[in-house]
């Protein structure tokens, strides 16, 4: 069964959004993610227009500012919500990691 | 040496990156990929390129917008920026390539990119399947219909036969994509959501719009080939009509896109011409399936022709939906030589149908209100029995067919039609090898041997020799 739309974030919206806590434009959005990830993760054009486009639509994100080719968003309190709802779900996980490799050292 | 090349590449539309790696292929032989249209690909040449493509959907896109639009356009620019310079559009397919063979992908979130794909498959592809399937279902279902109602009507028509196994192919292969598709996307998305990687569906299967276009074009060359001369023309007339009218919507959407009209006015203006080339088409192709001439023998011995008539006979209600076709030479049997008292000429309505397999002949006469009927069936020989055995089983529970000596026909067997109370019913059924003659005769009981004998001289080496 399909799960919920944003229900849990993918590593790549995850970082789009986190990028988005201060306005940024698609290009820059790429090339802040490498630039945190050291590489490791990389966001295609492609799918970076389809989840702005689906995170706009979804009130997670809002376009401040559009100079020629250029649109800025940012993230809304939503989107803030569930970046948060996200980073406490990872956060979890890892802990539990933690707990149980730690209990059985 | 060409400069442009026409390929058919059998790629689903799911499997993008399976079209993207050919793209690659094509371009590091030389040819640089120019246009996709379904499955047909157009390259032009170019220097040898090692360089990485990308073949995506913009789902937002209707089939009349005029590309890009300015959605899309933000869509170009940002993969633009990130390295990705746009090759082609055709309505949602959108075509990227890049110089950098190690650029990150267009596409790098299997959940998105899953999404996307099942979007372009619910825009258009999946509704075409359904409504393919369903045709094909109903199609099936009048096929079999007329198979029951008279199996033998149907073998002689090869636009029945293929048509069966035209809609049985095609119904087959419609529904096995969409199964192989649903498979595929179920699959991917689990993939997808569980992992994060992408799921390549599986190499290149049977194409249902490659299926489609070769059954047409075997489809139409059989029913050419089988067709007879007036059936084929009016096909041939029909298939080019249709097709010119196709070119020249395709070319005025163009013209007007060019123009700057709006994905609405092209819209209106396609969905205008392909109605008028639909009605162009079923006009023409209609008029091989009724009777457009009738051609009756007169007293001098001259033909005269009705056209465009459907049903025509002065004395005998003559049975239509077939072309009528004349033949040059006159029917030799004649009512007066069964009936010697009769001295008025016959008056002669001649019919022709089927195709390689079973051709039927149909001959009605009249004279000084007597009828003779005289169908004349020319079966394959593994259709002869089915021909045989339909023509000795379709009467009324009150008549029956009984086995007659063949010896005086010299024919394989004969067959007479009788009632309960063995009274003959003037139908006969005789057997030569060549061919099975159903004869409705003039008179309502046993014939003389010289009747016999001059129905045998005049119709066991009988072939007609039809006219151009």
């Amino acid at each position: 069964m399909p799960r919920e739309k944003f229900q849990t974030l993918t590593e790549q919206m995850f970082y789009i959004l986190m990028t988005l806590k201060n306005e940024c434009c698609g290009i820059d959005i790429m090339e802040q993610i490498k630039k945190i990830t050291g590489g490791s993760v990389n966001v295609g054009p492609g799918t970076l227009y389809n989840l702005l486009e689906q995170f706009s639509r979804e009130g997670i994100i809002r376009l401040t500012k559009v100079e020629g080719k250029k649109r800025s968003y940012i993230l809304t309190d939503k989107g803030a919500a569930l970046l948060e709802k996200e980073y406490t779900r990872l956060q979890r996980q890892a802990e539990d990691y933690r707990r149980f490799f730690t209990q059985e050292g | 040496m060409a400069d442009v090349k026409y390929r058919i590449e059998g790629y689903d539309f799911y499997d993008t990156d399976g079209m993207a790696r050919q793209l690659e292929k094509m371009a590091a032989d030389g040819w640089m990929i120019e246009n996709i249209s379904g499955i047909f690909y157009k390259y032009r040449r170019c220097g040898k390129q090692n360089v990485a493509f990308a073949v995506t959907y913009f789902v937002k896109n209707n089939d009349f917008d005029t590309y890009p639009t300015p959605q899309q356009q933000q869509y170009i620019d940002i993969c633009r920026q990130a390295g990705w310079q746009p090759v082609l559009f055709n309505r949602q397919l959108q075509v990227f390539m890049n110089t950098d063979p190690d650029a990150v992908p267009v596409e790098t979130d299997a959940v998105t990119q899953v999404d996307n794909i099942h979007a372009m498959a619910k825009k258009g592809w999946l509704i075409n399947n359904i409504l393919f399937i369903g045709l094909g279902i109903l199609n099936l279902f009048t096929s079999i219909g007329r198979i029951k109602l008279d199996v033998v009507q149907f073998l002689s028509s090869p636009v029945h036969i293929i048509g069966i196994l035209f809609w049985l192919f095609y119904t087959v292969a419609m529904v096995l994509a969409t199964v192989r598709y649903y498979s595929w996307y179920n699959k991917a998305k689990k993939q997808a959501e569980e992992t994060g990687i992408y799921l390549q569906p599986k190499a290149k299967g049977v194409n249902a719009y490659a299926a489609l276009f070769i059954v047409i074009v075997l489809w139409l060359a059989y029913m050419l080939s089988a067709a007879g001369g007036g059936q084929g023309r009016y096909l041939l007339r029909a298939v080019v009509a249709v097709g010119m009218a196709f070119i020249i919507m395709k070319a005025m959407v163009g013209e007007a896109r060019r123009m700057g009209k709006t994905g609405k006015e092209l819209e209106t203006l396609a969905v205008i011409t392909i109605v008028v080339a639909a009605l162009v088409g079923i006009s023409i192709a209609g008029r091989m399936m009724m009777p457009s001439m009738l051609h009756e023998e007169t007293e001098d011995g001259t033909f005269i022709t009705y056209e465009g008539v459907e049903e025509y006979h002065p004395d005998i209600l003559v049975e239509t939906g077939r072309v009528v076709t004349p033949y040059e030479e006159y029917f030799p049997l004649k009512i007066r030589d069964i009936n010697p008292g009769f001295i008025t000429p016959s008056r002669f309505i001649y019919d022709v149908e089927g195709g390689n397999w079973i051709r039927l002949l149909r001959i009605r006469q009249v004279a000084d209100g007597a009828s003779l009927y005289v169908y004349i069936y020319y079966p394959s020989r593994w259709a002869y029995p089915i021909v045989e055995w339909r023509e000795t089983n379709s009467t009324a529970d009150v008549f029956h067919y009984e086995k007659q000596d063949p010896q005086p026909w010299n024919a394989d067997r004969v067959y007479v039609m009788k009632d309960e109370a063995g009274n003959h019913q003037g139908r006969m059924i005789v057997c030569w090898p060549d061919k099975i003659v159903a004869l409705t005769l003039p008179v309502r009981s046993d014939l003389t041997g010289e009747q016999i004998g001059v129905i045998t001289e005049k119709l066991q080496y009988y072939q007609p020799v039809m006219a151009d």
